[in-house]
């Protein structure tokens, strides 16, 4: 295949829209220093829309033009995928911020005392009220939603029983044992399921 | 222990909530006429006829174990018959752990009859025995299921599975290798005799469990239903503490607390048991003041 074959090839492949935008810019430098090529796409433009409207329209605007315009201006940086990308992100955060701020309540933007007092590091971000994590520290108010006091005590106590539950499996558990060996049909399993014997309770009696 | 506490323990009790339930059943009022009931019969009685050692493998969620199990063993510091384990994973040279012989009254099998759907199962070897799994299924809610491969010929436990009613297993144990001897002829029976009148049925608490053991002194009421058993603790509740309840599970054993109020006292009652947690729910339930009645 001769040089001049393949890039008709290429041409064809443009023209039906088949050539990566790598044959297409190839295809673009090559139109624009050979006029045979440019001639040849001018003219299968014409057939083309002939074929399709049964009519030639404006036959003086060189399409070929109108592409590489097209490449080489900004719209062009819109077909990269992480440009792309980058842009769905950035509406999205503005999305997500702006509603943020839409629901918060005015006073509770206009606070600015909501950071914790305790010694850290603070990250600001754009549109959101700056908060701290912090160990054992309680949650902030979210926007629209008051924490109810009654729910933590009980949340408290909750996890106290649990931690107490823990306590006394430890400390009971072999008790439990041996009063539980006295009718498994496997005494010794009640032995291995309890927690290791340290600093025990006597066995009941 | 304050002489107030004492006297606050003595004034609590575990109080009969069922009704005359199966809990005054006489002796045996069951004809075991099926295989599986007589094989729960003989799975029951096993360790009143055989001698054995072997290694066990025990799991459940974040613990398994391999362990050394006798029965009886030689050198138990004890005149009565009791068996030993070592926790072959846990340290060099472990040292071994006492258990005793489990006590089986008479008419337990018919109880359980009651409380479980007794059936048997597919056949299987393990540690080179043939075994049958006998399946136990709770008829309510108060219980959790168990799955027994019973070696054919001893009726022995050489594996088994705990779940949940819904099918999640808890834990399982199963033995790697076991092997068997004859007992001396003159310490077969002993261990009932000698258990018997320490482990006895009493009133019944909450439907299936009645009261083995109790301890009013010490604030302690141990409930079974013939397999699953349950002991309820019950400590002062520091003044300064909310009431509330909380559970942790660890394999089979559930750890149930509730802080409560009896009268004008605050107390803490444990449940710690192999059963489901409402279960500990209506155990600590049944907790209250002698006077209250039931």
């Amino acid at each position: 295949m001769t040089t001049n074959e393949r890039e008709f090839e290429t041409l064809s492949a443009v023209m039906d829209g088949e050539a990566d935008e790598l044959e297409l810019r190839r295809m673009l430098d090559a139109t624009s220093s050979d006029p045979e090529l440019r001639a040849k796409w001018r003219r299968q433009q014409m057939v083309r829309e002939l074929l399709k409207t049964r009519r030639i329209s404006q036959p003086d605007i060189e399409v070929s033009a109108a592409v590489k315009g097209t490449l080489t201006g900004g719209n062009g940086a819109l077909r990269n995928p992480l440009w792309s990308m980058a842009i769905a992100a950035s509406v999205t955060m503005a999305v997500v911020l702006g509603g943020q701020q839409l629901l918060l309540p005015q006073n509770s933007v206009m606070q600015g005392a909501v950071v914790s007092d305790v010694v850290g590091g603070v990250v600001p971000v754009l549109g959101a009220q700056p908060v701290q994590a912090s160990l054992g520290a309680r949650s902030l108010p979210v926007a629209g939603r008051q924490v109810d006091s009654a729910d933590n005590e009980r949340r408290e106590a909750a996890a106290m029983y649990e931690r107490l539950a823990q306590d006394r499996y430890r400390n009971l558990g072999r008790r439990h044992a041996s009063a539980s060996a006295q009718t498994h049909p496997a005494p010794y399993i009640s032995y291995i399921r309890a927690p290791a014997a340290s600093g025990e309770n006597p066995p009941l009696q | 222990m304050s002489d107030w506490w004492v006297r606050c323990l003595g004034a609590l009790s575990l109080c009969v909530v069922c009704l005359p339930l199966p809990a005054q059943v006489a002796a045996l009022d069951c004809e075991l006429t099926t295989e599986p009931e007589r094989a729960l019969a003989k799975l029951l009685d096993a360790h009143s006829a055989i001698s054995y050692e072997g290694t066990v493998l025990f799991e459940r969620a974040d613990n398994r174990q391999f362990l050394e199990v006798v029965w009886p063993s030689q050198d138990a510091p004890d005149e009565h018959r009791q068996g030993t384990l070592r926790r072959l994973n846990a340290t060099v040279n472990p040292l071994a752990e006492v258990w005793p012989s489990a006590f089986v009254p008479e008419g337990r099998v018919c109880d359980l009859g009651k409380f479980y759907s007794v059936s048997l199962d597919l056949s299987r070897v393990i540690a080179g025995r043939l075994t049958k799994k006998l399946v136990l299924r709770p008829r309510d809610t108060l219980r959790l299921a168990h799955f027994v491969d019973v070696d054919v010929q001893t009726g022995m436990a050489l594996a088994m599975v705990t779940a949940e009613p819904g099918g999640k297993v808890l834990e399982r144990f199963e033995f790697a290798a076991i092997r068997y001897r004859d007992l001396p002829p003159l310490e077969v029976g002993q261990p009932a005799e000698a258990d018997g009148g320490s482990i006895a049925r009493g009133r019944g608490v909450i439907p299936g469990y009645f009261v083995v053991a109790e301890n009013h002194e010490q604030g302690v009421f141990v409930v079974s239903d013939g397999w699953a058993t349950a002991s309820v603790f019950i400590e002062p509740l520091p003044p300064t503490a909310p009431s509330g309840e909380g559970a942790v599970i660890d394999g089979a054993t559930l750890t149930y607390t509730r802080g409560t109020r009896v009268g004008n006292n605050g107390v803490l009652i444990s449940v710690l048991g192999e059963v489901p947690v409402v279960t500990a729910r209506l155990l600590a339930d049944a907790v209250r003041s002698a006077g209250s009645g039931p």
